[in-house]
């Protein structure tokens, strides 16, 4: 029997893997992305995850969100068993639960600034004045409360990332997923957007799963694991 | 609401392209409003007509070729005491003055019209009626009709009517009831019944008499009581079944005209589906960042279709305004197409139906809501990625083309079998032809990556580097060029079927009156309606002349019959004018005789064919005796007329009617005799004495096909629409491809291509577009030809045409295709040869 990838648990999970395979058909062989993989990740934790390029960090990060589904193992969420679900329970949960960031900011060109932070909260219900003034706080808080009727293609690179940050957490999702956040920033703009991520997501106590190629970032982060060779591993000297 | 906000942004960023999307949804709207608006005018009109002019009255009596005695009328007065009952005399009369201009007699008994028909002046009423009762000549005009000829009451107009001159006088105005009524009758010229015998020749007779009868057993007593003393030629029928029969008549022809306004819509579906698709395409990474967001493919799909829902909105209406003008201009050429080959009426306005522009909404937003069914689809399926790579969409749709071909043959086949099964639905046969146009269109993209394959290696040899990138370019983007080439296809071989089909057409009817006009001269008093009789006095004059060595006499009459008017044409049948006929089978000598010497008849290809009769069936004619059995003898060709006709030997005619009237007669001259002197020594025969119409045979013909060539004017003008909306469909595409290449042209330009070059290469792949289409509209133009020609007219008129694949038209539309993609090039390869390096490759 396959020998399970075990790595350090924290004391409260928030997400649960549990025997997770992925399995990729290329021709006539076969792609193993990850095998058998058993790994917790805690409530409020930051977790860096470093590897190669073609490792399945991505994979990971689609497998745990619910956009893609394993070949075999179980993805639980706060309780919730993502692989159980239906596509569209799935894209539900994803709405209310979690929060993205992207390495290319994907914010929506034909919206304002406000307007693309607000996109999350019309998603999951109707816009009150409490979301609208949770809107404006998280829009003080990165920087652009006097640009709110700006439409992205005015803004910085940085200015979008840090727009692209608060919409991951407007919504008060429990988990965020950043793929490369500071991939398409140069360096000093890439530290500030990391400082302002990590300082709004300790705030709210909410799991950031990130997926990087620098030191510095990961060095921010709780736990540094290594995905390679199908499986996942603590980092080495972190 | 946000997330449409952004749809709705992401449109007004591209304004030209959402132009292009709403004007293709208007043109399609337009012409199919524009058509239907146009035949229910015509219908209405001729439906309303018939009814203001039967007024309230329930029953008709109608009589044989010599019309009613006007003792019958006396005899339903007095001894089935009828009281409500109106003899009428009718016809038609033109107007010198107005060429073309055509009004309808009828001539009434005020004193008893008041049961019937509420606008003739009443006892007692104004003046009108005892000058219409004591001045010869009096008439009555609707004061718009008067208006429209420039006369006022006191005025005197010059009518050509019953084969000669006669002035009259306008008394008075008809008063109608209300708008409906008016539109009825403003082509009536209403006058005394003794004023109109006089002026048809029809002194003692009368051409019907309507009857108000009771509803219920008491006026089915009375029915019988009044066909009990009718003579065997006359017959009652139902006074509404005129409006019915009228539009029977043009159904055929209404029905292939609202058919090719169809084709013009879709045409504009492949627009909606192609502005849709690169929408979709070019927003890809969005809808990824979307679903990964938590956007549904409920939600996804519902947006991209609400957008093709505000776009059909907008299209529609804008089509329905633009339909509204252009319906109008099409009423003039329907009404005339109608007045040409089936009767007269007369349609000042286009009557605006609830139900045309509701179809053309419902057509519009289904439409639109159609053809973006599969982006919508699309867009669902995105994948909640945070980048999805073109080529990866790209060869995804290359996978695509293979198995959409497949179903594109499946349909191309599903066509074909629907075809042979047999039947005579009308609406089946061009559901049929929509599947095979539709099935060879999902084929096209296909085609097109095969044939670009095929060109590669010529275009590169040809025009070095930039023609294997022009081929290889249209190849990659196939996604957005192949939907465009699609819908010019269609267009381009609508273009090519229909003109076929309309060549063959003509090539069948030049032979056919080559063959049957057999003739020198042709001499006949009609005028736009009626054929009044020749004078016996011409008739004898011009058997006399010595240039004439035979004359053939003929009589063109309506006789009443369960199913209708039916089209009797009795002729004289010597040998040689004979030989005109075409039969499909029996020998033609052996028919002559049997309808010289037997109660039969021969039957056209449509009559045959409507009629459900072949050579060998009986037809029951009403006669002067009563009804009697005639045996068809053949069935000929005859393109003179798609309801059909019977034709009859004057013999056998005049033995079972007591009629020997004659409105046409053929002379064959002599062997020296000059064609032209001829003509004039005819003219000199009739003198002043009658209006007459000669034709030489040449004459004849031509005057044939220039009635020929002025009914597809008509088609003419919505093959080009159709041509507009792929036009507008290509440089749609253009367009589209210009945005989403802004980045690789600019590095082109980097690299060193000059504007020049630039323009030369977005200008092939523009003109490899056009001669893509133009190669691969030609064999589904050729299907179309054929289903046209032998299922679809044979359907609607009965006919059997000869297939004519002229060259010249193929070449013309492929041309026209090259021309087409070319023109709508222009534009697009000048934005892109100016694309500024600099600035395209500035980081967004």
């Amino acid at each position: 029997m396959p020998q399970r990838n075990a790595i350090r648990q924290p004391a409260t999970p928030l997400i649960r893997l549990r025997g997770l395979s992925k399995i990729y058909p290329e021709g006539e062989r076969q792609r193993i992305v990850f095998q058998n993989l058993d790994a917790d990740f805690g409530r409020g934790e930051m977790v860096a995850l470093i590897g190669r390029s073609g490792s399945g960090k991505s994979t990971l990060l689609n497998l745990i969100s619910g956009i893609d589904l394993p070949t075999g193992g179980k993805v639980e969420i706060g309780g919730a068993v993502l692989t159980g679900l239906s596509e569209r329970e799935r894209t539900l949960f994803r709405r209310r639960h979690i929060g993205f960031i992207f390495q290319f900011f994907n914010l929506i060109p034909t919206l304002t600034v406000l307007e693309n932070l607000l996109l999350p909260l019309e998603l999951n219900g109707k816009i009150g004045a409490e979301e609208r003034r949770r809107a404006a706080d998280l829009l003080a808080r990165v920087g652009l409360a006097d640009r709110p009727d700006s439409y992205p293609d005015r803004l910085s690179g940085g200015e979008q990332q840090r727009l692209a940050c608060a919409r991951a957490l407007v919504h008060r999702p429990q988990l965020i997923l950043a793929d490369e956040p500071t991939g398409n920033l140069d360096a000093e703009t890439g530290a500030l957007v990391m400082a302002l991520l990590d300082d709004l997501v300790r705030q709210a106590g909410v799991t950031l799963l990130l997926v990087t190629h620098s030191r510095e970032l990961a060095g921010r982060a709780d736990r540094v694991l290594t995905v390679g060779d199908g499986r996942l591993s603590a980092a080495e000297a972190w | 609401m946000i997330l449409w906000r952004a749809s709705w942004r992401t449109f007004r960023r591209r304004p030209l392209l959402l132009l292009f999307s709403v004007l293709g949804v208007a043109l399609g709207v337009a012409v199919v409003v524009a058509i239907d608006l146009a035949n229910s005018s015509a219908e209405q009109a001729f439906r309303i007509s018939a009814r203001a002019l039967s007024g309230r009255a329930t029953h008709q009596v109608v009589g044989g070729p010599g019309g009613l005695d006007e003792e019958v009328y006396r005899r339903l007065r007095l001894q089935v005491g009828v009281r409500a009952s109106a003899p009428v005399v009718a016809g038609y009369a033109a107007v010198p003055a107005r060429p073309g201009y055509t009004l309808q007699v009828m001539g009434v008994d005020p004193f008893a019209e008041t049961p019937f028909r509420t606008y003739v002046p009443a006892v007692g009423g104004r003046g009108e009626l005892s000058a219409l009762l004591t001045e010869p000549g009096s008439v009555l005009l609707l004061s718009a009709t008067a208006e429209d000829l420039g006369i006022v009451p006191g005025d005197e107009l010059e009518l050509e009517i019953g084969g000669g001159r006669r002035t009259v006088v306008l008394r008075g105005y008809l008063r109608p009831g209300d708008e409906i009524a008016a539109r009825a009758l403003v082509n009536l010229l209403l006058t005394d019944i003794a004023t109109a015998q006089e002026y048809f020749g029809e002194t003692g007779k009368l051409t019907r008499i309507d009857l108000a009868l009771p509803e219920g057993p008491e006026g089915q007593e009375m029915l019988a009581r009044v066909r009990s003393v009718l003579p065997p030629s006359a017959t009652v029928i139902a006074a509404g079944s005129r409006g019915d029969f009228l539009a029977q008549m043009t159904e055929a022809f209404r029905l292939n005209l609202t058919a090719l306004s169809l084709l013009a819509m879709v045409v504009g579906m492949f627009l909606i589906y192609n502005t849709f698709s690169f929408s979709v395409l070019q927003r890809r990474e969005l809808l990824g960042a979307l679903r990964t967001l938590g956007v549904t493919r409920r939600e996804l799909f519902l947006l991209v279709l609400g957008e093709a829902a505000l776009v059909g909105l907008a299209g529609t209406a804008l089509g329905i305004l633009i339909g509204l003008a252009l319906g109008s201009g099409l009423l003039h050429l329907v009404t005339r197409t109608i007045n040409d080959l089936y009767f007269v009426v007369a349609v000042r306005d286009l009557a605006i139906s609830p139900l045309s522009l509701g179809k053309g909404i419902a057509l519009g937003l289904g439409a639109s809501l159609a053809a973006a069914l599969a982006p919508a689809w699309e867009a669902a399926m995105a994948a909640p990625r945070t980048v999805l790579a073109r080529s990866t969409l790209e060869s995804g749709r290359r996978r695509l083309t293979p198995l959409v071909a497949g179903v594109g043959l499946v349909l191309l086949l599903a066509g074909g079998a629907i075809f042979l099964l047999p039947g005579r639905s009308i609406p089946l046969a061009f559901s049929a032809l929509f599947c095979l146009i539709a099935g060879y269109a999902l084929i096209v993209p296909w085609l097109a990556t095969a044939l670009l394959r095929l060109l590669q290696f010529s275009s590169g040899r040809v025009f070095g580097l930039l023609g294997r990138m022009a081929t290889r370019n249209l190849s990659a983007s196939i996604s957005r060029t192949g939907v465009a080439t699609a819908a010019l296809v269609v267009a381009v071989s609508a273009t090519i079927g229909v003109g076929i089909m309309i060549g063959s057409f003509r090539l069948t009817l030049v032979h056919w009156l080559e063959d049957y006009l057999r003739a020198d001269i042709y001499v006949t008093a009609a005028v736009s309606g009626s054929r009044p009789p020749l004078q016996p006095v011409v008739v004898e004059r011009l058997s006399a002349l010595p240039e004439v060595r035979l004359v053939t006499r003929a009589r063109h009459l309506e006789l009443e019959s369960p199913t209708g008017p039916t089209s009797l044409f009795v002729v004289d049948m010597p040998a040689e004018s004979f030989a005109g006929y075409d039969f499909a089978n029996g020998d033609p000598e052996q028919i002559r005789q049997a309808l010289l010497n037997a109660p039969a008849v021969i039957v056209s290809e449509p009559y045959a064919y409507r009629h459900r009769l072949q050579r060998g069936d009986a037809l029951r004619l009403r006669t002067a005796g009563g009804e009697r059995e005639f045996a068809i003898a053949g069935v000929f060709t005859d393109y003179s007329s798609d309801r059909g006709r019977v034709v009859m030997s004057r013999k056998i005619y005049e033995e079972y009617w007591d009629d020997r009237t004659v409105d046409a007669v053929g002379l064959y001259l002599a062997p020296q005799a000059d064609a032209e002197e001829a003509v004039a020594a005819v003219r000199r025969a009739v003198g002043g004495g009658q209006q007459v119409t000669v034709y030489s045979n040449r004459g004849l013909r031509e005057t044939s096909l220039a009635t020929f060539d002025r009914t597809f004017v008509i088609t003419s003008v919505l093959r080009m629409l159709a041509i507009l909306i792929a036009f507008v469909g290509i440089l749609n595409a253009l367009m589209a491809m210009q945005i989403e290449r802004a980045r690789e042209l600019a590095v082109l330009r980097a690299t060193g291509l000059t504007p020049g070059q630039l323009w030369a290469l977005v200008t092939g792949e523009t003109g490899l577009i056009g001669l893509l289409a133009g190669v691969l509209a030609i064999p589904l133009g050729i299907l179309q030809a054929l289903v046209l020609i032998l299922v679809i007219n044979r359907r609607s008129f009965g006919w059997s045409l000869q297939i004519d694949l002229a060259p010249a038209v193929l070449g013309q539309a492929f041309l026209l295709a090259l021309a087409a993609a070319l023109l709508a090039g222009l534009y697009p390869a000048w934005r892109m040869a100016r694309t500024s390096p600099a600035l395209a490759l500035r980081e967004e």
